[in-house]
């Protein structure tokens, strides 16, 4: 099992008192599995994906509690540091606004390899090598270009192949992926899905993919966790889910 | 007919020059007629014409080249006070409602304005705020203490209180969570068949459109590429891009999910 969550718990601070956002929540992504995390706005997604990245802002929310276990490992017990050498290597996070993932001064080669310089420590032309081909991997045509680009010279889409090519390089065993298409047109929307299945074949690597997008979970996952008001209302089979 | 559109194009000057040129054609030139309490959906992706044209026709924008005929009037000539009364007429809602009130404004100030600018009653607001499930309490409230969905349903508000003839809504369903989107579908629903409003849905959600509207434009690249009944459209598209738009919308149910090869950007 690649991720276990186990009685998640999730409250931030407020002036009046504490305020339960997450409650209680446990589910599980298996290697090679894409699960939903579904639920309309506010109800606790993304609260989730950060608490298990360890990127929750304490303040105002408190240190979560319950149990993150990634390949069996307690991440809630890690040190800020710890958790910085799992993040980015481990587990890898591709977010809704690819624009404000990327550095807006800097070549998107440069953010590319950074990932592999820190946790692979590989010498940057071997990274640079690394990064061109999982940009040819990602179909980005003419990857040299888009490497030597900045970020505001390519469109939303070639920024969100850019973005899942920073999370891939590291070849981490989770994928947390959080609303990724919905900033995308719908023919942009489609050619990201089938990338997202083809890295999924390709690495088996566990996504846990967050979205509201109804055809976004038809189209991707084997399995849904439907979130209201932060508790878990239904899990199980995707068909199950539609049905 | 509502709008008569005759050759109307749109080019935008750039700033600077972009892989050699100078301007940008932004919408090619269209002939186009729109009747009275017609609902149309206007698709593309982005940078397609969609918004330049829902613009046009809002007079945002100034078109380069054509006419723009709106109930018999020729409105592009038009200029501060003269179009005036025919700004009430059309009304426009946009993709992100944060951005469409003045954040120090209370939402009070910023829904009743108009109505004194065009000397319009306030009282039309209440009813019109029950009828969107917005409690009136919340119009003393300033738009970062609202919730998205409230947000753009108080944007609806601001325009439906003008009693418009024609509304043009641009990507209003596309910060919306499902549920949202459902509940903003039943109210222009509901709208439309109190009141026989010109509707134009700029979206990229077809799903939306087709739900909504009777008619369908596909733009692409600045083109009007496809022209033909929602019905039409959605079975029998004619032009490639259209049905690439629609084999692009993803399955309503695992069952019909399609594992498609992507091709580049």
């Amino acid at each position: 099992m690649t991720l276990q969550v186990r009685n998640l718990t999730v409250r931030l601070k407020r002036p009046k008192g504490t305020v339960t956002v997450v409650d209680q929540l446990s589910f599980e992504v298996e290697r090679g599995q894409v699960v939903a995390l579904v639920g309309s706005s506010g109800s606790g997604k993304s609260l989730t994906a950060l608490a298990l990245l360890g990127l929750l802002p304490t303040p105002p929310a408190l240190p979560p509690e319950g149990q993150v276990l990634l390949e069996g490992r307690e991440l809630l017990e890690l040190s800020p540091r710890q958790m910085r050498r799992i993040r980015g290597r481990q587990m890898a996070a591709i977010f809704q606004n690819p624009g404000a993932s990327l550095n807006p001064v800097r070549r998107v080669g440069d953010q590319l390899i950074e990932g592999a310089l820190l946790h692979l420590e590989c010498d940057p032309h071997d990274a640079r090598l690394q990064a061109l081909e999982l940009l040819h991997e990602l179909l980005v045509p003419d990857p040299d270009r888009v490497y030597d680009a900045y970020p505001h010279q390519l469109s939303g889409g070639l920024k969100q192949r850019v973005a899942i090519a920073m999370a891939l390089i590291t070849r981490p065993t989770l994928l947390i992926a959080d609303e990724p298409t919905t900033a995308l047109d719908v023919t942009v929307q489609a050619q990201l899905l089938a990338l997202l299945h083809q890295i999924r074949e390709r690495y088996q690597m566990a996504i846990l993919l967050i979205t509201h997008d109804y055809g976004v979970v038809a189209e991707m996952a084997d399995t849904v966790v439907a979130l209201k008001d932060g508790r878990l209302v239904q899990a199980g089979p995707v068909a199950e889910f539609f049905s | 007919m509502t709008f008569e559109l005759k050759d109307l194009g749109c080019r935008i000057k750039l700033a600077r020059p972009v892989g050699g040129r100078r301007e940008l054609i932004a919408l090619q030139p269209l002939t186009l007629s729109i009747a009275h309490g017609e609902a149309i959906g206007i698709v593309g992706e982005s940078g397609s014409g969609k918004t330049t044209l829902g613009r046009l026709l809002a007079r945002l924008l100034a078109p380069t080249s054509g006419q723009i005929h709106f109930c018999g009037q020729q409105i592009d000539i038009l200029r501060g006070s003269a179009l005036r009364p025919w700004r009430r007429r059309i009304q426009m809602v946009f993709q992100d409602p944060s951005a469409s009130f003045n954040p120090r404004h209370s939402l009070a100030r910023s829904l009743l304005e108009p109505l004194q600018l065009h000397n319009l009653s306030p009282d039309r607001l209440p009813p019109l705020l029950q009828e969107l499930e917005l409690a009136t309490e919340l119009l003393y409230r300033y738009p970062h203490q609202l919730s998205g969905g409230q947000q753009q349903r108080m944007a609806l508000a601001r325009a439906l209180a003008l009693e418009p003839d024609c509304l043009i809504l641009d990507e209003v369903t596309a910060a919306l969570d499902p549920t949202r989107v459902a509940q903003l579908l039943e109210t222009l629903r509901q709208l439309r068949a109190r009141r026989p409003v010109t509707l134009l849905l700029i979206s990229h959600d077809l799903s939306a459109v087709a739900a909504l509207c009777d008619r369908i434009l596909v733009f692409h690249q600045g083109h009007l590429v496809e022209d033909g009944s929602t019905q039409q459209i959605m079975q029998q598209p004619q032009h490639p891009y259209t049905q690439l738009l629609l084999d692009s919308v993803p399955a309503q149910h695992p069952s019909q999910r399609r594992h498609k090869r992507p091709s580049s950007i």
